[in-house]
């Protein structure tokens, strides 16, 4: 299904890594990711190179755990039943679009929830559309 | 324009040719404000017809010219106030003047006689301007026809060297006009050697016909953003449009057109041994970069055309839509990201009505030969 993405390493019932490039738009770069699944407890998605930078005039990329995995869904959006290539990797495409066109403009154009948005609004009025919730 | 789907395609250059035709879109006179000049020429033109008018006698008619004629307007660097030009043509022959400067003040004072052009009339060279505060002003060029050539030949007077001038505005469009189709004609010609029999749809046709005026529109814009601390060394419009409309060979997409445009002026410029010469098309008489004698002038022109092939070429050759933006931003300025805005914004909405796509390359897409969906999800923010 994903010729781009090789199972990269499985330690049987521990878990399994997925590594791959993806480029969400024909203007876009060619991002190296990967997935890290650990069957029933989680999935950790990354972005291997080039390595996320955070934009001028702002503290963090938004999205992104304090670990600097991706924060791809909330609880509800995925479940361990669901086909990890026909659900997350459109998710991370759609990221590194949002991500890129974050750096081009400033704002957060693809929605979502963001717990910390009074603190980005706060601090930097450029970030007002951060947080734009769903 | 029709409504037309939201899309977001997969390739490199309908995307890329996307941007720049968002980028133009926010340079134009948007329809609104087109619409209110016309009301407003055709209400200065009722004013000089109406009873009481000294000029009535003459017909006058009004007509625009140059940018809002062929369709090029770009909006002012910095402000908000376009620069429109029109034509008020007099049914009268220049030699019944005692001299070109009467024909000006015979303009200026019927206008005067309003109470509402009155404080916003201003006096220039060859038009009498109206000044309509964060909207435009309006430069009318009073003028009589040229019987001596005859067709849509013009007289216009020069106050500063009080004589008359050659002018054509309408033979110039017509010839800009020719130009635009060029791509146009070659795809219905394509078609007829493909033997296939319907009509280019109107909406097409005009897309076609748009791709010069897309060039125009970019190239005005970057000398104004390039030039802004100098803008006496700016290159006037009329040389850029002409210039660009002799390069352009009927490419199809705004990109293609830009680049084979500029390949075009460098070589020119590096096959001249003297200075480059830009003539009037609709009068071969007039030599439209006379400034050019002046070595400052020119050497200013050529710098910059260099500068901006040199960036466009690595504009075409950055990946990520956030160093396009950057490089393009240095080319045209802040209408950049709002192309890039309206491009997310097309999108997102694919993707909140779930019609969005995406390939085994990771390639977000609208097009319905990709299998896969994008499902709902919900970016989440820190943990």
């Amino acid at each position: 299904m994903w010729p781009e993405l090789t199972l990269y390493e499985a330690r049987r019932q521990v878990e399994a890594v997925w590594k791959g490039i993806l480029q969400p738009s024909p203007l876009s770069e060619k991002y190296l990711v990967s997935l890290r699944y650990h069957p029933g407890w989680n999935l950790e998605t990354r972005v291997l190179s080039p390595e996320l930078k955070v934009r001028e005039g702002f503290k963090d990329l938004p999205h992104v755990n304090p670990d600097g995995s991706l924060c791809l869904h909330v609880m509800g959006d995925w479940q361990s039943w669901m086909y990890v290539a026909d659900y997350i990797v459109p998710w991370i495409s759609a990221w590194l679009y949002f991500y890129e066109v974050w750096h081009a403009t400033g704002c957060w154009l693809g929605g979502g929830t963001h717990p910390d948005k009074l603190e980005h609004r706060s601090e930097q009025g450029e970030a007002q559309e951060l947080g734009m919730a769903r | 324009m029709a409504t037309a789907k939201v899309q977001f395609p997969d390739d490199r250059n309908t995307q890329f040719d996307g941007l720049l035709k968002h980028v133009c879109e926010d340079l134009q006179l948007n329809p609104s404000r087109y619409q209110q000049a016309v009301d407003r020429y055709e209400a200065v033109c009722r004013w000089l017809e109406s009873e009481g008018s000294a000029v009535a006698a003459f017909s006058p008619t009004i007509y625009p010219q140059g940018s809002m004629l062929i369709g090029t307007t770009v909006k002012p660097f910095g402000w908000d106030e376009y620069d429109l030009d029109f034509v008020c043509e007099f049914r009268l022959l220049a030699s019944a003047l005692h001299s070109p400067i009467q024909l000006l003040k015979l303009l200026e004072m019927r206008l005067r006689d309003h109470e509402v052009y009155r404080p916003i009339l201003e006096v220039k060279n060859r038009c009498v301007r109206l000044n309509y505060a964060n909207e435009f002003h309006m430069d009318i060029l009073p003028a009589c026809p040229d019987l001596s050539v005859g067709g849509s030949c013009l007289y216009v007077p020069d106050r500063k060297s009080e004589s008359w001038k050659h002018s054509n505005p309408k033979g110039y469009a017509d010839w800009f006009e020719s130009r635009s189709e060029l791509a146009l004609r070659l795809l219905i010609e394509r078609r007829r050697l493909m033997a296939k029999a319907e009509p280019i749809p109107p909406q097409e046709a005009a897309e076609e016909k748009a791709i010069l005026k897309r060039v125009v529109q970019l190239l005005k814009r970057w000398r104004d953003v390039h030039y802004q601390r100098e803008p006496k060394l700016a290159p006037i419009s009329m040389v850029l449009t002409t210039m660009a409309a002799h390069a352009y060979g009927g490419e199809q997409t705004v990109t293609d057109a830009l680049t084979s445009v500029l390949n075009n002026f460098v070589s020119l410029i590096d096959s001249s041994t003297a200075r480059v010469y830009v003539l009037n098309p609709a009068n071969p008489k007039e030599d439209l970069s006379e400034r050019w004698n002046d070595l400052v002038q020119y050497r200013a022109f050529i710098d910059g055309v260099r500068d901006l092939h040199a960036r466009w070429n690595k504009v075409l050759a950055a990946n990520g839509i956030h160093k396009i933006s950057n490089e393009l931003e240095h080319l045209f300025g802040e209408p950049v990201r709002a192309a890039i805005n309206k491009q997310a914004k097309a999108l997102q909405e694919l993707r909140e009505k779930s019609a969005l796509r995406v390939a085994s390359t990771g390639l977000l897409t609208s097009s319905a030969t990709v299998r896969v969906p994008v499902r709902a999800n919900t970016f989440h923010g820190k943990q």
